[in-house]
């Protein structure tokens, strides 16, 4: 981003407004989050079970499938809800009482998974209206803060269009500068780069990526190549448990000695799909004399799960 | 940090501190009066006063009996303009922030409330137009007011009871049409020892107002129940 402020509180560059005050980063040696235990059930569903989770600067990427529990666990980061059971700091604060989550909110910024916006309001206006409930009562100083993050995420020129009229990565861009409004210690974003075009998309790791430099940041998603480019650390998360916790090459190295080609489908695999060439790549123990390929991050990741899901899960 | 935001932050509800939140809530107030889905409860309102203008336009010998159905059917109107006052798009996009969620739905009714007491006052007065003779006879204009108040209360309740609950974004269109089936059903039913919508002049009229009393404070505390940021919800989101 090219106009936040640096992280000792003074502003980056001339004309900027981020508060950037020291409380919006953990005090020196504590963690941006520290979650133990987090167990969380809806109805008969175990949501979250027993997730513990350090969380420091830089960029973690959260994968899992479909009902793995991430949203849940992200909106309990980002005290959207509350666990059943578990303890939880975030930036020094414990969001289990009022005050705290308060204080909390004031540090935190949050991109939802599907955000939604007033569709009438501009770009300004949205942005604006979420700088208001985050306290900003000062007319001038806020509006200069909005016309910040507007510019880090490269809505400056579209600002006073009405969100109905942005497009898809428009819109998401306008939530992610929505996040941004303070210079939050930790951001939240929950697949941010769905229904995005690969420029798109692109565009949007770049600023995820400079979000990252300086404060946590905990983005969950189903891209795994979103994780490859962006992620110093990755957890993967399945039916509420935290099933691997390492950097990407740790992810992809679960899978070394593991991937193999073949012209034919193995039914011995754990998971096995045909390519654009017309083999198939394999997961599993491979046969003798197999063709080994080089792991990626994604066969670490389906290995981790233990193959791909059959199709009564999908 | 900005000027104006010191007072909010980090600092006890001194004098100073009271005013800054005075001003919080002074610029929310504007900035949630444009987020306020106007458009169906004006839509809703528009026909409720259509409904009470009726027997003025059409019927001005029409007795106070139909006239206080007439009124009825506004207050239902009303109720299911007040069903849309807690509709937020943006619900999932705001879902942490600092300022509580009861302080931003308060301010919605808040902001209604002038409103909504003009239209009413309209909606009584054009019921009222018409044939001098049947004007002289007067409606308890208390207790309609007390029954149109709990029918939108309850309607804001259960709005506020959704948004707690569930992740809907726009409990509105739901909550109207439960709110409106329950009026249907009770007013078929009149259940024994619960009837509300009682004709005038009926020996059960006091009972059944202050009923209707228990309710409103019912809806206030079930809403005030519900208007914090949802704890829990009774779906799960995918992922």
């Amino acid at each position: 981003m090219t106009t936040r402020p640096s992280s000792s509180g003074t502003a980056a560059s001339p004309g900027t407004a981020a508060p950037a005050d020291a409380t919006r980063r953990p005090a020196a040696g504590t963690p941006t989050v520290a979650a133990s235990g987090l167990s969380l059930t809806y109805h008969r569903t175990v949501a979250l079970d027993e997730v513990s989770l350090r969380l420091d600067p830089g960029v973690t990427g959260l994968l899992g499938p479909n009902g793995a529990g991430k949203t849940t666990l992200l909106r309990v980061l980002a005290t959207a809800i509350r666990p059943d059971q578990g303890t939880l700091t975030v930036l020094d604060d414990d969001p289990g009482s009022v005050r705290g989550r308060t204080a909390v909110r004031r540090k935190l910024g949050y991109l939802p998974q599907s955000p939604g916006f007033h569709p009438g309001f501009t770009a300004f206006e949205f942005v604006d209206y979420v700088a208001i409930l985050r306290e900003h009562t000062h007319r001038a100083a806020r509006h200069q803060e909005v016309r910040r993050v507007l510019a880090a995420v490269g809505l400056s020129d579209v600002r006073g269009k009405r969100i109905r009229a942005l497009s898809g990565g428009m819109r998401q861009r306008v939530a992610l500068a929505a996040a941004l409004v303070d210079d939050p210690g930790f951001l939240v974003l929950d697949e941010p780069t769905v229904g995005l075009d690969p420029e798109q998309r692109i565009r949007f790791r770049e600023l995820i990526a400079e979000a990252g430099e300086d404060r946590t940041v905990l983005l969950s998603t189903h891209q795994t190549e979103d994780v490859a480019m962006l992620c110093r650390r990755v957890v993967v998360l399945a039916h509420g448990r935290i099933e691997f916790d390492g950097t990407p090459a740790e992810l992809a190295e679960q899978a070394a000695g593991r991937v193999w080609a073949s012209t034919a489908r193995e039914p011995a695999a754990l998971a096995g799909w045909r390519t654009g060439t017309g083999e198939f790549r394999n997961l599993g123990d491979p046969p003798d004399g197999a063709r080994l390929l080089e792991p990626t991050l994604e066969d670490g990741y389906l290995l981790t799960l233990g193959g791909l899901p059959t199709k009564e899960d999908a | 940090m900005p000027a104006g935001r010191a007072d909010v932050r980090g600092r006890a509800p001194t004098a100073s501190g009271a005013g800054t939140r005075a001003r919080l809530v002074a610029v929310l107030l504007r900035t949630e009066s444009r987020a306020l889905p106007w458009r169906s409860p004006l839509a809703a309102a528009l026909v409720g006063l259509l409904l009470a203008a009726v027997p003025w336009a059409f019927a001005p010998e029409l007795d106070q009996g139909v006239r206080l159905n007439v009124l009825r059917a506004t207050a239902l109107c009303g109720a299911l303009a007040a069903a849309f006052l807690l509709d937020d798009p943006a619900r999932h996009t705001t879902g942490a922030v600092p300022v509580p969620r009861p302080l931003r739905q308060a301010l919605r009714v808040g902001l209604v409330l002038p409103v909504a007491a003009l239209w009413w006052a309209a909606a009584l007065l054009l019921s009222q137009r018409g044939d001098a003779a049947v004007r002289a006879e007067g409606l308890p204009y208390g207790a309609v007011t007390l029954e149109a108040a709990t029918l939108c209360a309850l309607a804001v309740a259960l709005s506020a009871g959704v948004v707690r609950c569930t992740g809907v974004c726009a409990p509105g269109a739901g909550v109207g049409g439960a709110v409106l089936a329950l009026v249907v059903v009770v007013m078929a039913l009149q259940p024994d020892g619960f009837e509300l919508f009682v004709p005038l002049r009926d020996p059960r009229w006091e009972v059944a107002h202050q009923r209707w009393a228990v309710l409103l404070a019912v809806a206030v505390l079930g809403w005030a129940g519900c208007a914090p940021d949802p704890v829990r919800r009774l779906g799960r989101r995918r992922g």
